[in-house]
């Protein structure tokens, strides 16, 4: 298994590498660069444009200004942002474990939603529960998390006059691990989970409860299950100790995927929310073109995204002894 | 509705009554995002500058003491000399000083004095000749009480290093091209400004909040970032704290040189703390939960949140956006069809109902601010283009589709209809300006009635703004925005002198040589009077070409609580200043 782990780490290089080169030209290659907005609504003369490439250090050729990136990336050191010259680090730092832990909690959301909604429909097949459940599932999908989120706030303000914390009330949860919670589940306090997890994981939470009551409804059929209930089982061990385990298997791989729907989903919400993550902060950059900061956090992402893989990868080994790696 | 007063007459007499509409408030929305700060006093004759200014009248005795809560949705770095943005310049007033600002009081301030320049840093200016400006500085000003600088006070050497300093990065420095020299007096209490010709509105220039900032030479040298980590200046405020995406903090500068007139220290507050939030509807839920104490109101939901904040005091303000369809450059530079000709330029403007777009915008309507130039520097440079003054070009203004077709008809022959693109920034812009997208929906259908079809090309902000706006480099025409201008002339030339030349913002390269020569002469002009009439001229003169079609500018209401007191009567887009022309004043009562 170390060796199998070693080997897709090694594999996940090349990955990293062309999401870097992509990132990398791909932005300088857009219309619309940073010089420009650095000018504002002023003429950039070619005078202007020299000098602030220079203080940008954007005067060198992109080939040399890439593998002088890559190299202080390799060792974490992103450098400074473009906008505000302050290291991109240090605020990788503060806001890199904010949205991994609002993420983290919209993915457990989910599943505690998901799993026994879709367990529940499965075994009661056609049933009123199935119904109730099919049709949540639906109703989750079809909700966007920035309409979720947005209604939230506007009808809490509008009807309760609550107000989510403001950005300056975010406390990592090593600080102070109530008010973190609070932030991301309970924002307007009243124990009402409408927090910014809560509406991630509501939204995520439809495409893994279809998928595991289809799931379900298959291994239910299967002969190993019809044995179980032959033996005289009971309900609960038959299906959770004997279908669920097999059925898990294609949700995990669903789950593994979120990652970077998630990463995608914490830019809205973290705007929506005033969570003060890595999302809002690549938006923020993508329109300003700052180029490091772009850079750096499309990295992370796609570091993210093959750790994630890696991790739903070990997982099937756990759930399906049938999987052997080496 | 026919003319029958002035703009803000007519604003107010609808529903906002006269007396709030003239005491006017802060702006918190203008071109790059919200800065949101306060709204009117309540004084009515006080007419001191900021100051030197006592109370407004009911308000009571300030109290000195309590953190303003606002919020700002963007901050593009701390350093206002190497920024071109105004959210940096307007930010970094809470820190820094300048040699003048613009005349802020409490209470109502008269139109013909919204675009008055007042003495900051400078004690008095003389002007022995008409290239000669002699600014003597205060001898009680002092950089804060803080390492590198540690107190010490300003000098006029200074004064000359930030005007240097200016001159070398700042994006804005053409802005003072008419500058030859800027010398220290040799015991630092006099700066002299030499020009290479004559200037008529050169201290306004000086007062403008985009320009000449006060920074100390031990702060920019103290390492290669200094002056993005934090700011360090004369200003009222000491610098705080800034995170990304988080908040901006100050807090007082107990050794600000500034006192009011019972002979308080100012400012009042003990300190300031902006809210970094992107998302109006974060900002009005906080506004109505009691945790912000000013916002700027997107008009559109004006009536919602008048609903959820009853008690909350709303302000109007005129807008400092400009708003306008600009054309193909080759339209000017080649004579390129159809907008090279003036009367398809006028038959464009004239497709436009303004009315119509004004009430879809918000149920408060509203009026044509800004055409072509800021309403907010109020009607002694302003003409109303409902007035009578603007003359026979006033009819380019008014929704006519019946003369917009004949006009084309006349220039195209046939039926006069064409096909042509319409380019627009579909991100930030819709947004950060609550009217942007209500605007560039409606543009389509209003043309087409005229027989113009349109095909809408949206284009992602950075594109936009670098190869659009910037570069003019499009076809047909384009739906933007122009931020603000913090003084005429600045606004004159930028538009319409040649790009190389000063005309930064020509974003069509319009090439007209009589309009230059006649800009050119204006801000020679030594006399206020004959530079006032000039610019009403000119006014009247674009407005018969229409090289630019100026769309609408919808008021702006900001709301506050009502325990915000001591607010200065701001004057638009000359008085961006929020430390030293907004804020200085605010106090809260109990």
């Amino acid at each position: 298994m170390r060796q199998y782990i070693f080997k897709r780490l090694a594999l996940g290089v090349p990955t990293l590498i062309g999401v870097s080169l992509l990132v990398f030209f791909m932005l300088r290659v857009l219309p619309g660069d940073i010089v420009q907005q650095v000018a504002g609504d002023n003429l950039v003369t070619d005078e202007d444009r020299a000098r602030i490439e220079r203080d940008l250090g954007l005067d060198k050729p992109a080939y040399q200004e890439y593998f002088s990136w890559i190299g202080n990336a390799a060792t974490f050191d992103f450098g400074l942002s473009l906008r505000d010259r302050q290291p991109i680090g240090d605020r990788l730092q503060r806001t890199l474990p904010t949205t991994i832990e609002m993420s983290l909690l919209a993915l457990l959301i989910s599943l505690v939603i998901a799993v026994p909604i879709g367990i529940i429909s499965a075994v009661r097949q056609d049933s009123i529960a199935d119904y109730v459940g099919r049709s949540v599932s639906i109703g989750f999908l079809a909700m966007p998390t920035f309409w979720l989120g947005t209604m939230i706030i506007v009808y809490s303000s509008e009807w309760f006059r609550w107000a989510t914390p403001l950005p300056r009330d975010y406390e990592q949860i090593w600080e102070n691990p109530w008010a973190n919670l609070k932030f991301l589940l309970f924002p307007f306090g009243h124990f009402v989970p409408a927090g910014p997890s809560v509406v991630l994981g509501v939204s995520l939470s439809g495409t893994v409860m279809r998928l595991m009551r289809t799931q379900m409804l298959e291994v239910l059929r299967q002969d190993y299950v019809r044995t179980a209930w032959a033996k005289g089982l009971r309900e609960r061990s038959v299906v959770v100790r004997h279908a669920l385990k097999n059925a898990l298997i294609p949700v995990v791989t669903v789950v593994g995927l979120q990652v970077p729907i998630l990463v995608g989903g914490s830019v809205i919400v973290e705007s929506i929310y005033n969570v003060p993550g890595i999302g809002q902060w690549f938006f923020t950059a993508i329109i300003a073109r700052d180029y490091t900061a772009v850079q750096a956090i499309a990295l992370l992402t796609a570091l993210a995204v093959v750790l994630s893989n890696l991790i739903v990868d070990i997982t099937y080994a756990y759930l399906d002894p049938r999987i052997r790696y080496s | 509705m026919g003319y029958t007063g002035s703009y803000w007459d007519r604003v107010t007499a609808r529903r906002i009554s006269r007396r709030r509409a003239l005491q006017m408030a802060a702006i918190t929305g203008a071109s790059a995002g919200a800065i949101a700060i306060v709204g009117c006093g309540g004084g009515d004759d006080d007419d001191e500058t900021t100051g030197g200014s006592t109370p407004g009248a009911g308000e009571g005795t300030p109290v000195p003491g309590g953190t303003f809560r606002g919020t700002v949705s963007l901050v593009l770095g701390k350093d206002p000399h190497k920024a071109s943005t105004f959210l940096t310049h307007a930010l970094g007033s809470y820190s820094y000083s300048r040699l003048m600002r613009y005349k802020t009081v409490l209470g109502e301030l008269s139109q013909d004095e919204w675009y008055t320049t007042a003495l900051e840093v400078a004690e008095k200016v003389e002007n022995p000749d008409e290239l000669t400006y002699i600014f003597t500085l205060r001898p009680d000003v002092r950089f804060h009480n803080l390492p590198p600088v540690n107190g010490r006070q300003l000098v006029a050497e200074d004064v000359v290093y930030s005007f240097n300093r200016y001159q070398e990065i700042s994006p804005n420095k053409a802005n003072m091209s008419m500058v030859e020299s800027v010398t220290a007096s040799a015991d630092g209490t006099q700066v002299t400004f030499k020009l290479k010709e004559p200037f008529g509105l050169f201290l306004n220039r000086v007062a403008s909040f985009q320009d000449l900032w006060i920074m100390p030479r031990e702060f920019i040298e103290e390492s290669e970032t200094a002056s993005e980590d934090r700011m360090l200046g004369s200003g009222p405020f000491h610098f705080g704290r800034f995170e990304p995406n988080v908040e901006m903090t100050w807090t007082k500068n107990p050794d600000y040189f500034e006192k009011d007139a019972a002979g308080n220290a100012l400012p009042y507050l003990d300190g300031i703390n902006l809210a970094i939030i992107t998302d109006t509807n974060q900002v009005l839920s906080q506004f109505a939960a009691g945790t912000l104490d000013s916002i700027s109101v997107p008009p559109t939901l004006l009536e919602s949140v008048r609903g959820q904040s009853p008690d909350a005091i709303f302000d109007v303000a005129p807008r400092n956006i400009l708003s306008f369809l600009y054309f193909e450059p080759a339209s000017y530079t080649a004579d390129k069809a159809p907008f090279n000709d003036e009367r398809v330029r006028r038959a464009m403007s004239m497709a436009i109902n303004r009315d119509a777009l004004l009430n879809r915008i918000s149920s408060e309507g509203g009026e044509w601010p800004n055409i072509p130039i800021n309403a907010g520097f109020g009607e002694s440079w302003w003409l109303d283009p409902k007035g009578s003054d603007i003359g026979d070009a006033g009819q380019y203004y008014q929704y006519n589709l019946t003369e917009a077709k004949a006009l084309l008809t006349a220039a195209l022959g046939g039926n006069g209809e064409f096909s042509t693109p319409m380019h627009f920034s579909s991100t930030v812009y819709t947004t950060i300006v609550p009217y942007y997208d209500v605007v560039r929906e409606s543009l389509p259908a209003l043309f087409r009635e005229a027989g113009i079809t349109v095909s809408e090309v949206p284009e992602e902000y950075g594109v936009y703004i670098t190869k659009t706006f910037g570069r003019g480099e499009f076809d047909g025409f384009t739906f933007g925005l122009e931020s603000v201008f913090s003084d005429i002339g600045l606004y004159w030339a930028n538009m319409f002198y040649p790009r190389d030349a000063g005309g930064g913002r020509n974003h069509s390269s319009v090439g007209d040589v009589t309009l230059v020569d006649r800009i050119q002469k204006m801000l020679q002009l030594q006399d206020i009077d004959e530079i006032r009439q000039e610019n009403f001229e000119l006014q009247r003169y674009v407005s018969d070409k229409m090289y630019y079609v100026p769309v609408v500018t919808p008021v702006e209401f900001n709301a506050r609580t009502p325990r915000l007191k001591g607010v200065t009567n701001i004057t638009g887009p000359t008085t961006y200043a929020l430390g030293t022309e907004v804020q200085l004043t605010n106090w809260f009562s109990a």
